[in-house]
């Protein structure tokens, strides 16, 4: 994707941005028995089901790095792992907001809470499996089983409030969901998921043009040694 | 997509990582530039947010403005360190050109 494209990729990002700004705050109608914060809804589950997107992509692109050692999937892998890890620390953190003023806490250490915090963790692994690996191969290596192995928690994260209990309320969207929206609630939703989905398609082209670029420049690094 | 066996060349990457930089220079402005309308628009918009007086939490108002900014700011500190990434890999790559020109 050239760059032309990336920079008119974040510009509709940018105006749905906007848009779904106006939607959270001047669309959709306050919840009953939450009030006004239930509106972190709009950021919170869009942001952690584009994570685990992102994870899923990582897999595949590990998986298929696995197979063909092409670098190119390396890069995505290594894009979406990063900017998953970005994603998922922003929904952890709006999760907790979300949680202080109706649970009375920040966090809770049930299923859902602590898997998210696992799969957190081997994410960051990844991350860190590539900054401190001996060389860059192996780095690649290892990080590839490390992300197959994150995305391989995401369907335990998804589903932990339905099969182990705790405080997490039942999703309302997606597969298996029990609960319904208010169809202004649901178009809200929506229309936060394709914005959050295009801006992480923005920020992944741009993550993986940027890591081709620090690719030439180790292999330029070698020659010079 | 390069052979993996052609050498690379410093003047093509040289090439490639300028013209990257004015793209990621342009989508580190734009990025911030969105990021600060979107943060901005809550506060326009909060005489627009539909509170009904018997509704519980309307002292919540706080913890829906941090979210929202915290929120926009994990994406505004992605974008900077991305632009900040690109510049490094810039000051490296002239780096480069100094060694490799003074051992040609």
């Amino acid at each position: 994707m050239t760059g032309a494209w990336r920079l008119g990729l974040l510009l509709v990002a940018g105006v749905l941005v906007l848009i779904d700004v106006y939607l959270i705050f001047g669309y959709a109608p306050t919840e009953r028995s939450m009030g006004i914060v239930q509106r972190l809804f709009y950021f919170h589950v869009p942001v952690i089901l584009t994570s685990f997107l992102s994870f899923a992509l990582a897999a595949a692109g590990s998986v298929l790095y696995l197979v063909r050692r092409d670098r190119k999937w390396d890069r995505l892998a290594y894009a979406s792992a990063e900017v998953g890890v970005v994603f998922f620390t922003v929904a952890i953190i709006t999760g907790a907001v979300w949680a202080k003023p109706v649970w009375n806490t920040w966090w809770v250490w049930d299923a859902n809470g602590t898997l998210t915090f696992v799969l957190w963790l081997i994410f960051i692994g990844y991350l860190m499996v590539r900054a401190y690996a001996p060389d860059a191969e192996r780095g690649r290596r290892w990080s590839a089983v490390t992300a197959i192995i994150g995305a391989a928690t995401v369907p335990f994260v998804y589903m932990a409030a339905d099969w182990w209990g705790g405080l997490h309320p039942e999703r309302v969207t997606g597969p298996g969901a029990q609960g319904s929206l208010e169809s202004e609630m649901f178009v809200t939703l929506m229309f936060s998921f394709v914005t959050f989905i295009l801006l992480f398609t923005a920020l992944i082209a741009e993550r993986v043009a940027l890591r081709r670029d620090e690719d030439a420049v180790e292999e330029l690094r070698l020659a010079a040694a | 997509m390069r052979n993996r066996s052609t050498p690379v060349s410093l003047s093509w990457t040289f090439r490639r990582l300028t013209a990257a930089s004015r793209t990621a220079r342009a989508f580190t402005a734009v990025a911030v530039s969105l990021l600060v309308l979107a943060l901005a628009a809550p506060a326009a918009l909060a005489s627009e947010i539909k509170i009904q007086e018997s509704l519980p939490g309307e002292s919540n108002l706080g913890y829906l403005l941090a979210g929202t900014l915290l929120t926009w700011a994990g994406f505004f500190a992605y974008a900077v360190y991305l632009w900040r990434k690109n510049r490094d890999l810039r000051r490296e790559v002239d780096d480069l050109r100094r060694l490799l020109g003074e051992r040609e």
